[in-house]
């Protein structure tokens, strides 16, 4: 299948802050799961040297994140010898076809990486090694809260949350200026209200040519579900808490819908920035499209690329607008292990190794991506560049509240985003609202209930 | 032609005469038919083979599996005809299929009809003929992937070319991704560029067959330009025709890397074609991966696709042309 | 396609065939008339058909920024190798490069011979079935490639193909389309030369060595060509068949795969290698056409 591939991109985002730390941990639930069928939480958490040799795959992202995985692969067979990994770089695209073929061939590697939407459709078949016996419960609770849940399916650990992304705002500094836009939040209880918000996008309008637009956002392809951001900023959501009925229609749901909209037709967004194209919201910057757009922590690499990178000049970063709270998408990926692998001690030793602090510090600085420890979470990395912009990509990570990290998360996400997709684009075309959410609330409903 | 060739018995007598010559008698018919079936086998079994482990029986599994609610993880029930149901109650299938057809019309004939002329027109003497069919050619060469990435890139409505190039002579920009129609026109005109090499490579390779004495009595006779290919070249390429028929269209049918590359089926569904409406919900990895759905979308295509090639296969009397 | 013709006046002659050497006045007269409309319309067309080339041309020697450039720029402001340069450098490009090559030639080695074989069965044997059997053989390029993968990957492991390019060879062999093309051409070669055989006392299998096959190349030219190119340039299969072992990767998965994957708007990267990938084609293509040369099925019947 000669298909152009949707990158990862298309699925990474959301992270969690240092901010939002004391807050989750108050209403997140704790990390000592529930008496699961894989044996009792830690009972197996003192793993010695391991011996042996395991295949790891994941996807050649970028050059940070290959750095990073050798890097534990180097320390951990330094620290056991006699254990072998090996390194399995995939394209991105047919990734998880591979996987999926693999699994049920028999041919799969032990180890890969997935990112935190897909997870569940791994968990819910049973697939996956049950890693709650390994870790003990102060380890368990070593990791942000919210995000420890993101690798849970039914209460059970079933892998480990090893970094985590998000959406937030890069500008055009000058452009900026020219449109007279003097303050740019830099702390998140200053980010803009959706008010404050569209007043930038109407001044940036009136300076910019007709062959420009204010800015970009990155719901294209598979990212559809960063729409929702907009919706629980709203302050509503897309399931009832109990992730069993649609949550829309609501008052939340129009409002969002209305808002996001009304970038078309206000053209503060360029007409193909819709869901269904080729230019993604990194792209219309970096060909100056657009001075403003909503990226991933993970493309800061691409635009700071001293060769190829942004060209217009200087660019800094501000949060995501909120209006009866902030919210971004949950990004990032977690690493699993096959349950069936031959030799899971040594798959669940390794997997511990890649999120201890120091590969899990280096992996992110190197990546620039967002880590799941608090310790790190609380502490400062040393990004390998534009360590300014990951400081409010960290504070933004915060926003990611516990229905984000749970609707993002359920096993039928897949089918509920190409929902997204064919309405949002419907909507971007000049469906109705109203249209536009009753049809997502059906397509959710049947997910849900398949 | 020579005055020597002129000379030489019509082509028309001497094959009469050859072929009442080589009649064979009846008994020795039915010894050539049984050294023909073996031989035939002979000749068959390889390709045979391999087409029915590698391609037919996962055709025949395909069938199945379009029976069948089917995970990508293998997890699999018995739905009937569950899934054909969904299909032709699907609005957005019968929207794919129209696009499809639209497609096809617009790029099958038009295609075949630039072949032809530009075949035609690079086969006699022409200083730089090579480099006339390379640059011709060269379209095909380029991967399925790489032209999709240079057709979105070209048709990209804020900085691709085509616009710029539109812009300094006046045109203001055009909306070739977010417009149906003019999304749909930028997938038929990329198509066309890449595809009419093929169509093309087999009219010049049919063309060389095509002697010129025989064109050459046709203008003795008083034929014109025109009607000489009307009514001598173009009929002798009739299996030249047929299989490019044939193979464009199962080509159209199934479209989907460039379609993919260059709108993902948008804006809204105005470029989904077939496969790319399966793509959505089946092939595509992070989509829901209802693989029974998709080998039903699949099994549709080859029906159709099937049922209108016998038809071709059996009205045309040019396939078979032998004069 | 009709070599009916050329068959008919070399079915009459058993001495060669002199080239045609003279021509007639009044033909003389009409090429000339027209070769300057037909090399006015050749230019035209070919530099239609040339200009996105000519596009992605420049993409490769452009820098980033003088993509994105506003205005119309037809040459690239500040030329650059390193699109071609850096990915090379950076990537085990040669190791695909020897995989792709590898691939192609085995492909369309096998693919060629028993194509030949079965087309010309089609086309000048008789048996039972023949048409309902060669219907049922062409559908199977009618459905997608994709509704067919993953039972054809199972089969693949089944039969012990996995992690060796014969995992790709293989299926990628199993096609009609050389049959096809291979059949429309055979049928146009007149009984009479085959019967002439027969009447000497070769077999099916010598008449077909030392008759036809001389004769069609213009059919093994645009056969072994299309089969190459097609292979050269498969990604479908060969990512599904390979991706186990990314040291087996072809051109076109590492392409999509690293190149896309690292630099997903770096139009200029994409571009270079991709042009880099027509070379061996192309050159092939310009090798062949001497097989199309107007005449040569004629001058090369002995």
């Amino acid at each position: 299948m000669d298909n152009l591939n949707l990158t990862r991109r298309g699925l990474l985002a959301g992270s969690i802050g240092a901010a939002s730390l004391l807050a989750l941990a108050a209403c997140a639930p704790t990390a000592s799961p529930a008496a699961s069928s894989g044996g009792v939480a830690g009972s197996k958490s003192k793993i010695g040297a391991v011996k042996g040799t395991l295949t790891f795959a994941f996807w050649g992202g970028s050059d940070g994140e290959t750095a990073g995985f050798a890097y534990a692969k180097k320390k951990f067979e330094a620290a056991n010898p006699g254990a072998t990994i090996t390194l399995k770089i995939l394209p991105y695209d047919g990734f998880f076809q591979g996987i999926d073929r693999g699994i049920t061939s028999g041919t799969a590697p032990d180890i890969f990486r997935v990112d935190y939407t897909t997870i569940g459709k791994y968990s819910a078949k049973g697939v996956l090694l049950d890693v709650s016996p390994y870790f003990s419960a102060a380890e368990s609770a070593a990791f942000l809260p919210a995000l420890w849940e993101a690798v849970k399916y039914k209460g059970i650990a079933y892998g480990v949350p090893h970094q985590t992304d998000t959406t937030a705002i890069v500008f055009n500094k000058a452009a900026f200026a020219t449109a007279g836009i003097t303050s740019v939040p830099d702390k998140l209880s200053d980010a803009w209200s959706w008010d404050e918000f569209s007043k930038v996008a109407t001044k940036l309008r009136k300076t910019l040519p007709d062959s420009k637009y204010p800015f970009a956002y990155d719901w294209t392809a598979a990212g559809a579900y960063r729409w929702s951001s907009f919706l629980y900023q709203a302050g509503g959501s897309l399931f009832t808490a109990d992730l069993k009925k649609a949550a829309i229609p609501s008052a939340a749901a129009t409002k969002a819908m209305d808002f996001t909209k009304s970038f078309f037709d206000k053209k503060w967004v360029p007409a193909n920035n819709t869901i269904k194209t080729t230019i993604y919201s990194d792209n219309f910057f970096l060909n100056q499209t657009v001075p403003m757009t909503f990226i991933g922590d993970f493309l800061i690499p691409e635009l700071a690329d001293p060769k190829d990178g942004y060209k217009g000049g200087d660019w800094g970063t501000t949060f995501m607008p909120r209006d009866k709270s902030a919210a971004s998408d949950l990004g990032g990926n977690a690493i699993v292990a096959r349950k069936d692998t031959k030799n899971p001690e040594l798959a669940a030793a390794f997997l511990k190794f890649l999120v201890s602090e120091d590969s899990m510090k280096y992996f992110c600085e190197q990546a620039i991506e967002l880590p799941t420890l608090k310790s790190l979470a609380n502490s400062k990395l040393d990004y390998v560049s534009r360590p300014d912009a990951m400081k409010i990509f960290t504070e933004q990570a915060a926003t990611i509240s516990t229905t984000v990290v749970k609707e993002s998360t359920v096993a039928s996400f897949a089918t509920i985003n190409t929902v997204l997709q064919d309405q949002l684009e419907l909507a971007f075309h000049g469906q109705s609202s109203s249209a536009t959410i009753s049809a997502i609330a059906g397509g959710i409903t049947s997910a849900l209930a398949s | 032609m020579t005055k020597t060739e002129a000379d030489r018995a019509s082509p028309v007598t001497t094959r009469v005469s050859a072929r009442s010559a080589s009649a064979p008698a009846s008994g020795s018919r039915g010894v050539l038919r049984r050294v023909n079936a073996s031989a035939a086998g002979m000749f068959l079994l390889p390709n045979i083979v391999m087409i029915a482990v590698f391609t037919l029986l996962p055709l025949v599994f395909a069938f199945v599996i379009s029976f069948q609610n089917l995970d990508s993880l293998g997890e699999w029930t018995w739905v009937g005809f569950g899934n054909y149901v969904k299909l032709v109650t699907d609005p957005v299938f019968w929207q794919s299929m129209t696009n499809t057809g639209i497609f096809t019309l617009f790029t099958v004939p038009v295609g075949m009809i630039l072949g032809l002329g530009i075949a035609v027109l690079l086969n006699g003497v022409l200083p730089g003929r090579t480099l006339f069919r390379s640059i011709i050619f060269l379209p095909l060469v380029v991967s399925g992937v790489a032209t999709g990435v240079l057709g979105a890139w070209m048709f990209d409505q804020s900085n691709g070319f085509i616009n710029r190039i539109l812009g300094s002579v006046g045109i203001g920009p055009t909306a070739w991704q977010s417009d149906g129609f003019w999304a749909m026109a930028s997938i038929i005109l990329v198509t066309l560029w890449q595809r009419v090499g093929f169509d093309m490579l087999i009219y010049l390779a049919g063309l060389q067959g095509v002697d010129p004495s025989v064109q050459e009595a046709a203008t003795v006779d008083g034929a014109t330009g025109w009607q000489r290919f009307r009514l001598v070249t173009f009929p002798l390429l009739g299996p030249s025709t047929f299989f490019l028929l044939i193979m464009n269209m199962i080509y159209s049918f199934q479209v989907f890397d460039t379609v993919w590359a260059m709108t993902r089926g948008g804006p809204g569904f105005s470029t989904t074609t077939v496969v790319s409406y399966a793509y959505r919900t089946s092939f595509d990895e992070h989509g829901p991966q209802l693989l029974g759905y998709g080998a039903a979308v699949g099994v549709a295509i080859y029906l159709i696709t099937l049922a209108i090639t016998a038809i071709q296969w059996r009205f045309s009397s040019s396939r078979d042309q032998t004069d | 396609m009709s070599l009916t013709s050329a068959f008919e006046v070399s079915a009459i002659e058993t001495t060669k065939v002199s080239k045609v050497t003279e021509v007639t006045g009044p033909r003389r007269k009409s090429h000339g008339k027209f070769l300057g409309l037909r090399l006015a319309a050749a230019i035209i067309i070919s530099l239609v058909m040339f200009f996105p080339l000519y596009w992605m041309i420049t993409t490769a020697f452009s820098t980033r920024a003088d993509l994105y450039a506003p205005g119309l720029h037809l040459w690239p402001e500040h030329f650059t190798l390193s699109n071609f340069i850096d990915p090379i450098v950076r990537f085990p490009v040669l190791k695909w490069f020897q995989n792709s090559l590898a691939i192609a030639t085995l492909t369309t080695v096998i693919t060629v011979i028993c194509n030949l074989l079965a087309g010309y069965a089609f086309a000048k044997l008789k048996f039972r079935g023949k048409n309902p059997l060669f219907l049922v053989l062409l559908s199977t390029m009618m459905i997608p490639a994709q509704a067919i993968m993953v039972p054809q990957f199972k089969l693949s492991i089944a039969l012990g193909l996995y992690g060796n390019i014969w995992s790709v060879i293989l299926p990628e062999s199993a096609v009609i389309f050389g049959v096809f093309l291979a059949r429309q051409f055979f049928i146009a070669i007149p009984e009479e030369l085959l019967e002439a055989a027969r009447v000497d006392g070769a077999g099916h299998l010598r008449t077909f060595v030392s008759v036809v096959l001389p004769l069609c190349k213009p059919l093994l030219a645009v056969l072994t060509l299309l089969t190459f190119m097609g292979e050269w340039n498969a990604f479908g299969w060969p990512l599904v068949a390979l991706s186990g072992d990314p040291a087996l990767f072809t051109l076109p998965i590492g392409i999509v795969g690293d190149l896309q994957g690292q630099y997903t708007s770096n139009y200029g990267r994409i571009m270079a290698i991709s042009l880099l990938m027509t070379l061996p084609v192309v050159i092939l293509f310009i090798a062949f056409q001497k097989y199309f040369v107007e005449g040569l099925a004629r001058s090369g019947i002995k």
